[in-house]
């Protein structure tokens, strides 16, 4: 059984405005004098309470910087919460960044297994899949070569390909319904959709709404770090379409920054609690 | 632990690609690892053996100074490229989160194997330069130490990989004192050709204790006694379970350092 249970869950950034942090500031910390790079509080993600089961499929939809893709991410177990707590049953697979984390001197075989295996796989069970990845990806001799020097599209591909071969229990997908060329695309459009209806829970990060209300029977509205609005997708997606009708203050990016105030840590194992089931 | 094991296949792959990256398009490829502490060995012998030998034989200074260096690398590469293991894997922390245990484990698992290539070399070479078959006769006390040192190494490489990342000056810091740390530490330079006050501090220094435990039975033909072993297992045990509990402690916030 998958679940997902977040509990008054904040996710809170203690960052810097310069990211270089100077021997002067380091000397002048000592002095006690006040820092002309102080840290930031970012509140990315602020009281979230969210129970989900079997059969759900949730769009998140939101502006930009709403805290859809990290919320994503804290639900992947990426970000801990910094209060709250965080409940994930479930083999758990996540396609966001999918491009990301390619071992470039390796060739495409070599990056299937580097990726499948961080993906729980085993040797053994991919043998039966590797050459329906290859088959998919249509990248056929270029997988003997090094990933340096495909194009961005082919490694998207490869990417893609490689994510979407696996039978996950918990699907969290941010934007990758765009994968490569158009002919990619559909291929690509019919591989999520199978996933989707073999994933006993989605949670869907995406821009195009249409998708959300042809895809999903639950949407959350996010902005500014907090959901908005939790319902039926035709109604959230509606009041979302509305709001961007009426230019209010839904419209600005981020979900809040305070300076020079403390950022909360993250909590520790006493408070937050993380349930992954390992495949 | 559980879950370092659950996803070895992994790390594994990992390692295998980090030793084909490292030479490739090397004509002698992994040949280096044999060639490299060889060539460093001579030069370090037929320039410094005169002086630092102790009125010893030079051969005999060679198989000293190939004991001291294979042992002294792999501890300064562990520690060294250790400082990199979190933030050169961030792709991955950011898309799967793994416990945080394997990044330096694929370090050490990479700069461990060149140990090891190291250490048959060095078996072999120190037989031919003693003119004895001892070192050879003696390897297999070097077998409980192999693993000693790579549970003291990966334990090195996680604490510095996590300091690195809260601190980034931690890799230049820990570069320079290693370089200090080669010469206050008995390598190349016979324990009682030291000055004294660094003699004293020899039997303190972490370093010099695995160096110990490789040197008894490749260079001075006995079973490392009873005291070193208890000194090593110790240190290993505290530092590992310092390197545990700062991992504990901190995979969950290291993230919002990286």
């Amino acid at each position: 059984m998958a679940k997902l249970d977040l509990d008054d869950v904040s996710l809170t950034f203690s960052i810097r405005q310069q990211r270089k942090v100077t021997l002067k500031e380091y000397l002048t910390r000592m002095l006690f004098l006040p820092s002309r790079n102080p840290k930031v509080a970012v509140h990315a993600l602020r009281d979230i309470t969210l129970s989900a089961a079997d059969g759900d499929r949730i769009g998140i939809i939101g502006h930009n910087g709403a805290g859809k893709s990290t919320l994503l991410k804290m639900l992947a177990g990426v970000y801990p919460p910094t209060r709250g707590t965080r409940i994930v049953e479930g083999r758990v697979c996540s396609l966001f960044d999918i491009s990301l984390g390619f071992e470039h001197e390796a060739n495409g075989w070599e990056n299937i297994k580097y990726r499948a295996y961080l993906m729980g796989e085993t040797p053994a069970s991919l043998e039966q899949k590797i050459h329906g990845i290859a088959e998919f990806s249509e990248l056929g001799d270029f997988l003997n070569i090094p990933v340096r020097y495909y194009s961005s599209g082919m490694l998207v591909r490869l990417a893609f390909s490689i994510s979407t071969a696996i039978n996950p229990e918990v699907l969290l997908i941010d934007e990758v319904l765009s994968a490569g060329d158009m002919a990619f695309q559909i291929k690509a459009r019919n591989r999520m959709k199978e996933m989707m209806a073999t994933a006993r829970l989605m949670v869907l990060v995406t821009h195009e709404v249409t998708s959300v209300e042809e895809i999903c029977n639950r949407a959350l509205w996010m902005q500014h770090g907090s959901v908005v609005m939790d319902g039926p997708p035709d109604k959230v997606v509606a009041a979302y379409r509305a709001s961007m009708c009426a230019p209010t203050e839904a419209a600005h990016v981020g979900g809040g920054i305070d300076g020079g105030g403390d950022a909360d840590q993250p909590t520790d194992d006493a408070s937050t609690e993380e349930m992954r089931a390992v495949a | 632990m559980q879950s370092i094991w659950t996803f070895r296949h992994f790390w594994m792959a990992l390692v295998k690609m980090d030793l084909r990256t490292k030479y490739r398009r090397s004509v002698l490829g992994i040949g280096w690892s044999v060639l490299n502490p060889i060539m460093m060995s001579a030069v370090l012998m037929l320039g410094f053996g005169p002086i630092l030998g102790g009125g010893r034989p030079i051969a005999e200074y060679g198989a000293f100074l190939l004991s001291g260096l294979c042992t002294w690398e792999f501890m300064r590469n562990s520690m060294s490229i250790g400082c990199t293991a979190l933030t050169q894997n961030e792709a991955y922390i950011r898309q799967c989160p793994l416990p945080y245990g394997i990044y330096p484990l694929r370090t050490v698992a990479g700069t461990g194997i060149h140990f090891l290539i190291t250490l048959v070399v060095t078996v072999g070479i120190s037989c031919a330069l003693t003119g004895s078959t001892f070192p050879l006769a003696n390897a297999w006390m070097l077998i409980p130490v192999v693993p000693l040192l790579f549970a003291f190494c990966w334990s090195l490489a996680a604490i510095f990989a996590f300091a690195n990342a809260y601190f980034h000056d931690t890799q230049h810091l820990t570069e320079v004192t290693m370089t200090l740390m080669f010469f206050l530490t008995p390598v190349m330079i016979q324990p009682e050709k030291q000055h004294l006050a660094i003699q004293a501090m020899n039997a303190y220094n972490p370093f010099n204790v695995f160096m110990q435990l490789v040197r008894h039975p490749l260079y001075l033909n006995s079973f490392a006694p009873a005291e070193l072993w208890l000194q090593a297992v110790g240190l290993t045990a505290i530092l590992f379970a310092l390197a545990c509990s700062v991992v504990g402690a901190l995979q969950k916030k290291v993230i919002f350092q990286l």
